[in-house]
């Protein structure tokens, strides 16, 4: 993208994956939010020979505004990566998020559960990511199921 | 809304301040094709947030009460674009409730 762009500065946008690679080859979850209110759901698993999920869907400014308030209400944007557990062979979790004009992409392990988030040096930290994630992961569930369904009424 | 997409290769750049370790998964994942409901199917099955009370038959409710929002679905446009206009702005339990559509027509591919 060229320099000289004027981006606007309320561009809205969440991602996050969680993943490994092991015997059934790159099994991950991946969602996103883009600015233009598309959602994407990714679900990879080579278990059983099973194939890519991918959903897409467009949510309107009212899911949007709520999902900022998730994502303010979590205070993650005060939050830091720095001292949270390096992504292992275990797996990795990814959260980007751009809003308000400030951009965080933080990289960790999995957590397995709230007792590692205890244990960790920045539990506090830790906590809110791992609170905000099952938000997040509830929301998109939600959102995709309902979609989705294959017998809507 | 729809026109306001932005390049996501650049999305850090963008903002004012970063911070993080960054990612090394790919972010772009723009050649996987994603499924999307055909647009009569969905508009036939309409979702929102928000709890519906009244005249409306809400045949099915996920009420996340600690959630703050829930998603709603009714058999009929008409039924959810009734349940959006009656309930929208009203209070619940002393909050104020906003009721609207949950998903809109994507952008043309």
């Amino acid at each position: 993208m060229s320099g000289d762009e004027v981006k606007p500065s309320n561009d809205f946008y969440v991602r996050y994956y969680v993943g490994h690679k092991g015997k059934f080859g790159h099994e991950f979850l991946e969602f996103e939010f883009r600015p233009n209110g598309a959602l994407r759901y990714a679900n990879n698993s080579n278990y059983k020979n099973d194939t890519m999920i991918r959903k897409e869907a467009t949510v309107s400014e009212s899911v949007l505004t709520e999902l900022k308030r998730i994502i303010e209400d979590s205070e993650i944007m005060q939050e830091d990566d720095s001292s949270w557990p390096e992504p292992d062979k275990v797996g990795r979790q990814e959260l980007e998020i751009l809003y308000n004009n400030e951009h965080i992409s933080f990289t960790t392990g999995k957590i397995g559960a709230l007792a590692d988030v205890n244990n960790s040096k920045d539990p506090n930290g830790l906590r809110s990511f791992y609170y905000l994630v099952q938000d997040l992961k509830c929301l998109v569930f939600s959102l995709i199921g309902l979609h989705f369904k294959i017998k809507p009424i | 809304m729809a026109e306001n997409d932005v390049d996501m290769e650049d999305i850090g750049a963008s903002a004012g301040k970063s911070k993080g370790r960054g990612l090394t998964t790919s972010r772009n994942r723009e050649k996987i094709v994603y499924d999307v409901v055909d647009e009569d199917q969905s508009t036939g099955s309409a979702e929102k947030s928000g709890n519906v009370g009244g005249p409306q038959r809400s045949v099915e409710e996920e009420l996340d009460f600690l959630k703050g929002y829930a998603l709603v679905e009714y058999g009929t446009q008409k039924e959810a674009t009734e349940a959006i206009e009656k309930c929208n702005g009203t209070d619940l339990l002393g909050q104020n409730i906003n009721v609207d559509w949950c998903f809109i027509r994507g952008a043309k591919k």
